[in-house]
């Protein structure tokens, strides 16, 4: 079997030619190596490994397997950059959960993918590092914050990455590269050793080619841990229980309000189809309203930027990360101004001041708690759908990938409506992925689906029973082979 | 209410950044235009609502555990990453005179 067969192959497939000995554990995994080296262009990665990186879990399925890890998980005497300046030079003292985690299932991890730097962007474009390149066209943004974890799945330099989404990080890059992403329950997957962006909403998952996969990896992945606070106490389980069920006893609500004005032509056909393919398979199709939606992006935004002002407080240069060498003399002030002032990027910083308004006296009331309640009438209107529906659809984006620097970057509005259908999940908590459901051009679509609380292996069931009747997922960019 | 340059230099203080007039200047159209976005929470009718700080699900409430002490990393692990130590102090420029 030729490499790119083999780097396009699913995880069972993987595992079986591992099983029958066609392919050992280390030729796999310098087949990766040697791609994620071939297509260093994209900027996939910031760091690939130059040996294995496994300890052999015999009898787990995933065993021997690849996956390369977002770097904002923390492993131990490994550099975790998170994408910034403040952490270039971060070795981690000790392992996340995520990444232990996938260490005891015996995954061999080939590299670190890039991202926006501390998780805040929607287009891979502001890593402190490089900007990631989207393998269907390299003149085009891959979408972020998993910019590289989204990008090494769609030109298969791995089969599976880690990812995290605190308000469309997996789902929007999975959309843009033609690939398929879950982000669970808040709550499911350790936030142990991953840094922190906005401590109520971030929330760890993975990126694959398939539902399929994306299943198979987040078994290892979730599960209770005593060391997250917000773990939820759930133990670990199999999330392709419920696969190869009919969908007939399915009924899909179709929120009105994601089609919007804004919503692209060509997005809102492929998504339409995807609905009548649903509707093919037997599943009831029910227009539902999600009135309070209409504010997810306004509270989203105030209630990140709140919650990161105050976990980034913690670069101060006196601990761990940056601290310029210069005026190393000087008063501390001017220290913790000077370390925070060049270790940060725009981006980050003018999330911290956004946050730092919204916190301040006088504004508290009218912008923060007023942002919680809607949260609160955000989730109330996702419970209240639940009731008549067992999964919720639309386009997970407004529009395809958009052209590398075609976001200026004085314009954050128009950056931050690029989360306008993804942010309403991470307010109410609920486990939603994006799948490819077709293209624009050579662009691919994305189409979303968002479950109740826990119900990530309905929503899997669901989205795999769909990818059973075409072949999207499997599809490699052109530029890619 | 939109920012004014004064906001933005005090707000900069706050977070302990220092930003060049050019860069004000650009703070300042964005965090107007970001704000411009938030406005809009204004027309949500949120009488009577509870505020949502974190996400409960079916009741759970997530920090009932009782707190258990467990071994913890030996100083010289978790001072690696320090810019400036001396026998596991981080040092900082001084503050007393």
């Amino acid at each position: 079997m030729s490499a790119p067969n083999i780097a396009n192959c699913s995880l069972r497939e993987l595992r079986t030619l591992l099983d029958e000995n066609k392919i050992s554990a280390p030729e796999l995994a310098q087949l990766f190596r040697a791609r994620a080296k071939q297509y260093s262009h994209l900027n996939a990665f910031l760091r690939i490994n130059e040996n294995d990186d496994y300890h052999p879990a015999a009898g787990n399925f995933l065993d021997s397997l690849p996956i390369a890890h977002k770097d904002i998980f923390c492993a131990q005497g490994e550099k975790t950059t998170c994408g910034s300046k403040m952490l270039a030079e971060f070795v981690a003292p000790y392992d996340s959960t995520v990444v232990e985690n996938f260490r005891n299932a015996g995954m061999n991890t080939i590299g670190r993918t890039n991202m926006d730097e501390f998780a805040m962007g929607s287009s891979g474009e502001h890593s402190a590092f490089s900007a990631s390149r989207n393998p269907w066209d390299e003149n085009y943004v891959p979408g972020g914050s998993s910019s590289g974890s989204a990008a090494a799945v769609a030109a298969r330099l791995t089969p599976v990455a880690t990812a995290t989404d605190t308000g469309g990080s997996i789902r929007q890059p999975a959309a843009f590269c033609g690939v398929t992403g879950i982000k669970p329950t808040y709550g499911r997957v350790s936030r142990w050793g991953m840094v922190a962006f906005a401590s109520s909403f971030d929330q760890g998952g993975v990126i694959a080619k398939s539902a399929e996969d994306c299943a198979l990896a987040l078994s290892a992945m979730a599960g209770f841990d005593e060391r997250d606070s917000t773990s939820l106490p759930q133990p670990a389980e199999d999330f392709t229980r419920q696969f190869d069920q009919p969908l007939s006893n399915i009924v899909i609500g179709v929120p009105k309000e994601f089609f919007s004005d804004g919503l692209d032509n060509k997005v809102a056909s492929r998504v339409q189809e995807a609905i009548r393919q649903f509707e093919k398979q037997g599943a009831t199709i029910k227009e539902i309203s999600l009135a309070s939606v209409k504010h997810a992006i306004a509270a989203y935004y105030v209630l990140t930027c709140a919650e990161a002002s105050s976990n980034l407080s913690r670069y101060d240069g006196v601990r761990y990360g940056f601290r310029p060498t210069e005026n190393n003399d000087s008063d501390l002030t001017t220290m913790y101004e000077q370390t925070r002032t060049q270790g940060f990027g725009a981006e980050v910083k003018r999330r911290i001041l956004i946050g730092t308004y919204m916190l301040s006296y006088g504004y508290y009331d009218a912008y923060y708690r007023r942002a919680m309640k809607v949260r609160t009438l955000i989730a109330r209107d996702f419970e209240q759908a639940f009731t008549g529906c067992d999964v919720l659809l639309g386009p997970t984006t407004p529009s395809p990938a958009f052209a590398l620097n075609a976001i200026a970057d004085n314009d954050p509005v128009a950056m931050y409506l690029q989360d306008i259908y993804t942010v309403p999940v991470n307010l109410a908590g609920l486990p939603a992925l994006s799948l490819p459901c077709g293209f624009s051009g050579a662009l691919p679509v994305g189409l979303q689906l968002i479950g109740a609380p826990l119900a990530e292996s309905l929503l899997l069931s669901v989205a795999h029973e769909y990818q059973k009747q075409n072949d999207y997922h499997l599809q490699m960019p052109a530029g890619v082979q | 209410m939109a920012l004014t340059r004064q906001d933005i230099q005090k707000l900069a203080q706050l977070a302990r950044l220092a930003q060049n007039p050019r860069e004000e200047e650009d703070t300042l159209k964005s965090l107007n235009a970001v704000l411009g976005l938030i406005d809009e929470l204004k027309n949500a009718d949120v009488d009577n609502v509870d505020p949502m700080a974190y996400v409960q699900l079916h009741g759970q409430t997530l920090r009932t555990r009782a707190p258990a002490a467990v071994a913890g990393y030996p100083p010289e692990q978790l001072m690696q990453n320090a810019p400036q130590a001396d026998e596991n102090h981080f040092l900082v420029p001084k503050v007393i005179e």
